[in-house]
C-alpha cells in the first residue's frame, strides 16, 4: 500500500509570454507567470489525494503537468521509479490519464463511443483486434453504462453519462494514476453523487490511484484519503483528510474551510479570507499568503515558509507561525 | 396593511421550444414579506430562474405567463399597463444575476451604472446620485470606492463585479432583492464574502431576499425559508431548519442526502436514479414517481398538491410514511443511470 507511485520534487511550470519587438530591443524579459512554483508531493499507490484551492491557484496546471499536457519548466517528476522527461514514451503516457471537467468538450462529437475506445485500444496495442469488442463491453460495464451505448454519439447522452464515458476512455488505457480535474463540477447534485460513488467503486475494485482536483471542498472530503491545499502555485498544507479537516494548521486552510457553507441546520457562516487571490506575476520573497493573513508578522515578509511536519504524522504545513 | 409584499397565486409559464410547448412552471404560489429570506432550490431545468423572470416580466420572447396572478404591495400586476407595471417592479425589486459581466454594461463606468438609477428614476441631481453611488459602493464593501467609481467592469475581479451588481440592485432602495445564483461562478472564499454582505444588508436595510440556487448548503447558511422545486412546482416548502432536519418530500430528502457535507464524511453518497421528466410531455401522476424510492400505485395516477401535512408543506401522497421505504432502498440507491 505504501509504495509511492507518483512523486514530484520542486516541480514548477512557468508560462512565458511573448515579448514584443520593442521589448526585445530594450532587452526586457518576457512576462513569466509561475502557475506552479515548487511543488513537492508524493502520491501513494491506491490512495486518493484531493487538491483544493481558489481558481487561479495553479491546481489545474499542476494536474496537466503531471499528465504531461504541459512540459514542466523546473524540478522533477517521478512515476514508478522512472524520471519523466519532457517527452514521454507511449508507455509512459498511458500510465497517467485524465478526466476533464466538461465531458462534452472533451469527447469527439463525430465519433461513436465504440470507435473512440477502439482507436485508443489499438493505438496503444492493449488488446488483440479480436478482443476489442469484448474489452469495450467490459469498460461499459465498469462505468455502469448499457452496452448499446457503444453505438451512440456523445450528444445522445446526459451530462452524467458523458462523464462516465470520459471515465471509460481514461480507464481503457489501464492507467496507474487517474487525474480528475473538476470531474463533477459541471453536474447536478444528484448526478454528482452517482459519479463520486462510481469513482469510489473503481478505486476499491481496481486499486486506482487518483488525484482529485476540485474547488468543491465538500466533495473532496468525501472522496480523498489525503488532501493538499494549494495557494498561488504552492502547496501550503498537506495531510490525511480527517486531520486537515478537523485540525487545520495553516491560516489559509483554516479560513478556506470556514468559508464553506455547511449543511448542519442552524449553522452560521464562518470567517472567510479578506480580499482576493493576488497576482501570480508578483515576486514573493516571503510568504505568499501574507497579504490576506490574519496572523502575519514582520518575519513573514522575508522568510519563505517550507512545508514542515505539524501535529500528527504526515501532516505538513508551510507557515512560520506554527 | 396586512397584505404581503409579494404574493404569487397559481402561476403557470409555458415556453415554445423546437420540441414543442414546454410547461416550465405548473402552478406555483408564494407569499413574501419585507425582511423575509426565501431560498428556492432545485436541479437544472426545474424552473427556478424562470420563476424569478416571470415575476419580473423578464421572460424571453418564446415564453409567456399563461395564468396566475402576481400582487406586489397589494396591487395586481395584471391590472396595470406595461409601463406602470415596470415602474412598480423597478421600485420594489432589485435583481442580481449569476453572471455579473453579462449583466453590467461594458462601456459605462461602474459608478455611472450605479448612479443611473437614482438619477433617472428618482430624478436626483448628478452630484447627489454620484454621492449615493459612492455610499452604495462602500456599503457593499468595494475598497477605494471614490477611485473605483471611474473604472469599467472588465477592470474588476469577479467578486468586485458581483458587488457592483448588488450595489445596482440596491440603488433604487428596493424592498426585495432577487438573487439568481449570484455566487455560483465565484470561489468559495469570495462566495462567503458576498453571502455575508447579503446577510448584513438584510439585517441593516430590512431588505427581503429571494435566493435561487442549486446549493443546499448556501440556503442553509443564509435563508430562513426554503421552497424545493421539481418539474415546475414546489414540492416542499417550509422553514430551512425544519426541512433540513425532517424533510417531508422524498425528492427533498434525496437531494439533502446526495449533497456532500464538508463536516461529515459518509461511506457512500445517496444518488437519485434517472432524470427529471420532459416537461414538453404531459405529466401523469407525481412527476417524481419514476425516480422515487417510495412510489406506489396512487403516485402514478394522481399528482399530489402542496399542502400542510404536519411538518413542512409537502406535495407527496406519503409525506409522513415515505421514510419507511428507505430500508430496502439504501442498498440499491447508488446504481448507475440507465
Amino acid at each position: 500500500m505504501s509504495e509511492i507511485i507518483l512523486s514530484t520534487e520542486d516541480l514548477s511550470k512557468h508560462f512565458i509570454g511573448k515579448s514584443s519587438l520593442l521589448g526585445k530591443i530594450r532587452g526586457k524579459a518576457p512576462l513569466s507567470i509561475p502557475a506552479v512554483d515548487g511543488v513537492t508531493i508524493q502520491i501513494e499507490s491506491g490512495s486518493t489525494v484531493g487538491l483544493v484551492g481558489e481558481s487561479g491557484c495553479g491546481k489545474s496546471t499542476l494536474g496537466r503537468t503531471l499528465v504531461g499536457l504541459y512540459p514542466a519548466t523546473g524540478g522533477s517528476l517521478t512515476l514508478l521509479d522512472r524520471q519523466m522527461g519532457i517527452k514521454r514514451s507511449l508507455q509512459e503516457r498511458r500510465l497517467v490519464q485524465m478526466i476533464f471537467q466538461d465531458p462534452f468538450a472533451s469527447l469527439n462529437p463525430r465519433m461513436k463511443i465504440r470507435d473512440m475506445l477502439t482507436e485508443i485500444l489499438l493505438f496503444h496495442k492493449l488488446v488483440e483486434k479480436e478482443r476489442v469488442e469484448e474489452r469495450c463491453v467490459e469498460l461499459m460495464n465498469l462505468v455502469g453504462l448499457p452496452v448499446n451505448a457503444l453505438d451512440s454519439y456523445p450528444r445522445q447522452f446526459s451530462g452524467g453519462q458523458r462523464q462516465r464515458i470520459g471515465i471509460a476512455r481514461a480507464l481503457a488505457l489501464e492507467p496507474k494514476v487517474l487525474i480528475a480535474d473538476e470531474a463533477v463540477s459541471a453536474l447536478d447534485v444528484s448526478v454528482q453523487a452517482s459519479i463520486v460513488n462510481l469513482l469510489l467503486d473503481l478505486k476499491r475494485d481496481l486499486g486506482l490511484t487518483m488525484l482529485f482536483i476540485s474547488h468543491n471542498i465538500a466533495i473532496v472530503r468525501q472522496i480523498s484519503d489525503r488532501i493538499a491545499v494549494m495557494y498561488l502555485g504552492r502547496i501550503v498544507e498537506e495531510g490525511p483528510t480527517e486531520d486537515v479537516f478537523n485540525n487545520p494548521q495553516h491560516p489559509y486552510t483554516k479560513l478556506l474551510l470556514s468559508s464553506v457553507p455547511k449543511m448542519t441546520p442552524g449553522s452560521k457562516l464562518g470567517e472567510a479570507p479578506t480580499g482576493e487571490l493576488p497576482s501570480m506575476q508578483a515576486k514573493y520573497l516571503g510568504c505568499r499568503f501574507m497579504s490576506r493573513c490574519p496572523i502575519a508578522i514582520d518575519a513573514c515578509k522575508a522568510t519563505d515558509p517550507q512545508l514542515i511536519q505539524v501535529s500528527s504524522a504526515g501532516h505538513l504545513a508551510a507557515c512560520i507561525n506554527l | 396593511m396586512t397584505h404581503p409584499l409579494l404574493s404569487v397565486r397559481d402561476l403557470h409559464v409555458e415556453i415554445d421550444t423546437p420540441r414543442g410547448l414546454l410547461k416550465a412552471i405548473r402552478g406555483i404560489s408564494l407569499d413574501l414579506n419585507a425582511g423575509d429570506s426565501l431560498g428556492i432550490v432545485g436541479e437544472s431545468g426545474s424552473g427556478k430562474s424562470i420563476t424569478l423572470k416571470a415575476i419580473l416580466g423578464l421572460l424571453p420572447k418564446n415564453a409567456r405567463v399563461t395564468s396566475g396572478e402576481i400582487f406586489l404591495d397589494g396591487v395586481s400586476l395584471n391590472s396595470l399597463n406595461a409601463p406602470k407595471r415596470a415602474e412598480l417592479l423597478a421600485e420594489k425589486i432589485g435583481i442580481v444575476f449569476q453572471d455579473a459581466i453579462a449583466a453590467l454594461n461594458p462601456v459605462m463606468t461602474v459608478g455611472n451604472q450605479i448612479a443611473e438609477v437614482p438619477r433617472r428614476r428618482l430624478g436626483w441631481s448628478k452630484e447627489k446620485s454620484h454621492q449615493r453611488a459612492i455610499e452604495l459602493m462602500e456599503l457593499v464593501g468595494i475598497p477605494e470606492a471614490e477611485a473605483r467609481f471611474h473604472v469599467y467592469p472588465h477592470q474588476l475581479s469577479g467578486g468586485l463585479r458581483q458587488r457592483v451588481a448588488i450595489a445596482i440592485a440596491l440603488s433604487g432602495n428596493p424592498q426585495l432583492i432577487f438573487c439568481d445564483e449570484p455566487t455560483t461562478a465565484l470561489d468559495v472564499t469570495i462566495q462567503a464574502q458576498v453571502l455575508r454582505l447579503l446577510m448584513d444588508l438584510r439585517l441593516k436595510e430590512k431588505t427581503g431576499i429571494v435566493f435561487v440556487t442549486h446549493d443546499l448548503a448556501v440556503v442553509n447558511e443564509i435563508c430562513e425559508d426554503i421552497n424545493v422545486m421539481y418539474a415546475g412546482r414546489f414540492v416542499e416548502s417550509g422553514g430551512v431548519q425544519e426541512c433540513f432536519q425532517n424533510p417531508s418530500h422524498p425528492y427533498a430528502y434525496s437531494l439533502l442526502k446526495s449533497a456532500p457535507d464538508m463536516e461529515h464524511q459518509v461511506e457512500r453518497l445517496f444518488s437519485i436514479l434517472g432524470e427529471a421528466p420532459d416537461l414538453t410531455k404531459a405529466v401523469n401522476g407525481c412527476p417524481f414517481a419514476p425516480r422515487c424510492f417510495a412510489v406506489t400505485e396512487i403516485c402514478r395516477s394522481s399528482e399530489p398538491e402542496l399542502r400542510n401535512q404536519g411538518g413542512p408543506f409537502s406535495a407527496c401522497h406519503h409525506s409522513s410514511t415515505f421514510k419507511q421505504s428507505l430500508g430496502a432502498v439504501e442498498l440499491t440507491a447508488d446504481g448507475g443511470q440507465k
